[in-house]
């Protein structure tokens, strides 16, 4: 399924008007875009972080939500190249697929019985040497125009820390996340292989850093609904986090948006 | 009536077996005397063929999901009866550990014995400690050892608990860790009649599965782990979290590598 010409059109903006045309952003439409995309996850998660993906092969990687989802791209014009990338699955798609890429994760029930429509987001990555604001701000505002094109009230998705920054760091991450940005309670999602972590005394003393996309999220009012799953493929430990677009952090969506 | 002619012949192909596998076991004595440096792929290739056909015998239909690691693994399993040390011994090259008591058995003792069980005393964290060492040495040979976390078979409904001591052996080997999930599936969700608990009568357990013209098992195996990164008792949990997921959602296991 890929949207109608004229709406793809909206979303091709062009980051920085001094130098036109540089980085864009926009939906992927042909199967070549897809591909592009894959290969960056490739490139990103297999060669790069070490995920240990059984069905990952000639530098792409892909699985069987793929082809139920929109892919939106950040392209490189000057060198034609997908610098970055984010995967969408709508509610609707998530039916067609037999449920979102979370539900192999997390129990939602409580999530999914909210009233109002949900996108799921997640794959996201980037290329080493486009890691600044501007290529994650770019793919945001991307997801804003989509999210508000289309009226969904959720974003939802896995947010990842790496576990090779080791157990004791991801404890405390945990940790403090759990303390300022923690759902409702009856928004609480439970994690299908829990993580297990360490008791909250030894993490005390750790000074913690939090990975950029996890912040970028809990920035933009993102809370997280429980204790992480681990996904051992990519050997992570997934948070599960919920944006609700009623409690949008706006002046910093703005930073974004205003950019494009 | 069929089911009782199914029943004797079985009966009989199992004793046979059994012979056969004591002839076996002497005959391996013999040869690891004679020319040791052999001894072990030669022990492990035909206690697993023996095994293979002791599940054929019983008529054991097994449905594996997931790819078994081929070396340094240390597997870990749920445990609901003792035909589940017949299907993974069937299915994998590797040492099992078990329960001081199986070593004295009368015929699967020695059995046990010949193919190289490490036997450990419940309880007793010297022998414990010990069985640790070995799995270290055995691990960082490029062997695998495989042992039941739980301690004690369940009645198939849950997992009980794991044991973490026996996990130290494979951090400190950095070899990988791989969850086994093994159920016996049935229409009215799991088979009653597989279930060995406690002091059950082997005799008495195996009378009414011989009558059985076929029993449904599915072994899963999970993404394996790098123990490096994890402590014993995290070890634990995980591998007993990754069985129960796989117990509780086995069609959708592999939805999401396509």
């Amino acid at each position: 399924m890929s949207l109608p010409a004229q709406r793809i059109e909206l979303f091709t903006h062009s980051y920085n008007h001094h130098r036109p045309h540089k980085l864009q952003v926009g939906l992927a439409v042909t199967q070549g875009d897809i591909r592009a995309a894959q290969r960056l996850r490739y490139q990103v998660f297999v060669d790069e972080l070490g995920a240990t993906l059984s069905d990952a092969r000639h530098g792409v990687e892909s699985d069987l939500f793929d082809p139920y989802c929109q892919h939106l791209l950040v392209r490189d014009t000057e060198y034609d190249l997908v610098v970055g990338c984010y995967r969408i699955l709508t509610d609707s798609q998530a039916q067609l697929a037999g449920g979102y890429y979370s539900q192999s994760e997390f129990d939602l029930s409580n999530i999914l019985a909210l009233p109002g429509r949900f996108m799921e987001v997640g794959r996201t990555c980037v290329h080493p040497d486009y890691r600044n604001g501007a290529t994650l701000g770019l793919l945001w505002s991307g997801l804003a125009r989509y999210m508000t094109l289309n009226k969904y009230q959720y974003l939802i998705g896995c947010a990842s820390i790496p576990m090779n920054l080791g157990i004791r760091q991801v404890g405390a991450i945990c940790k403090h996340l759990r303390q300022y940005h923690l759902s409702p309670p009856e928004w609480r999602v439970f994690p299908r292989v829990p993580v297990p972590l360490l008791h909250e005394e030894t993490t005390e003393t750790l000074s913690v850093d939090i990975p950029p996309l996890l912040r970028g999220y809990m920035h933009l009012g993102a809370l997280i609904c429980g204790e992480p799953a681990w996904d051992p493929e990519f050997n992570v430990a997934d948070l599960f986090i919920l944006l609700d677009t009623g409690r949008l952090n706006t002046r910093y969506m703005r930073h974004f948006v205003n950019r494009c | 009536m069929q089911g009782d002619i199914r029943r004797l012949r079985r009966l009989l192909r199992l004793a046979m077996h059994i012979l056969l596998g004591l002839m076996a076991c002497l005959v391996l004595a013999a040869a690891a005397k004679l020319r040791p440096a052999g001894a072990y792929p030669r022990q492990q290739a035909i206690t697993r063929r023996w095994a293979a056909k002791l599940c054929r015998i019983l008529a054991l239909e097994i449905h594996i999901h997931g790819k078994a690691n081929t070396d340094s693994t240390l597997f870990v399993a749920n445990h609901i009866s003792w035909l589940d040390i017949a299907v993974l011994q069937g299915l994998l090259d590797t040492r099992f550990v078990a329960k001081h008591e199986v070593g004295e058995w009368p015929v699967f003792g020695i059995m046990a014995h010949c193919a190289g069980t490490l036997f450990m005393k419940r309880g007793d964290h010297r022998t414990t400690a010990r069985v640790a060492d070995q799995l270290t040495h055995e691990l960082s040979q490029q062997r695998n050892v495989l042992f039941f976390p739980e301690g004690t078979s369940s009645d198939g409904q849950g997992v009980q608990r794991f044991h973490a001591r026996l996990f130290q052996g494979a951090v400190r080997a950095h070899a990988q860790v791989q969850a086994v999930a093994i159920c016996y599936p049935h229409p009215c969700g799991s088979n009653p009649l597989v279930p060995f608990v406690g002091d059950d009568d082997l005799l008495r357990h195996l009378w009414p599965l011989l009558r059985e013209s076929a029993v449904e098992v599915r072994v899963s195996f999970c993404t394996p782990i790098p123990a490096r990164d994890w402590q014993r008792r995290g070890l634990a949990e995980l591998t007993r979290a990754q069985i129960i997921d796989q117990l509780t959602y086995p069609e959708e296991q592999h939805k999401k590598a396509a």
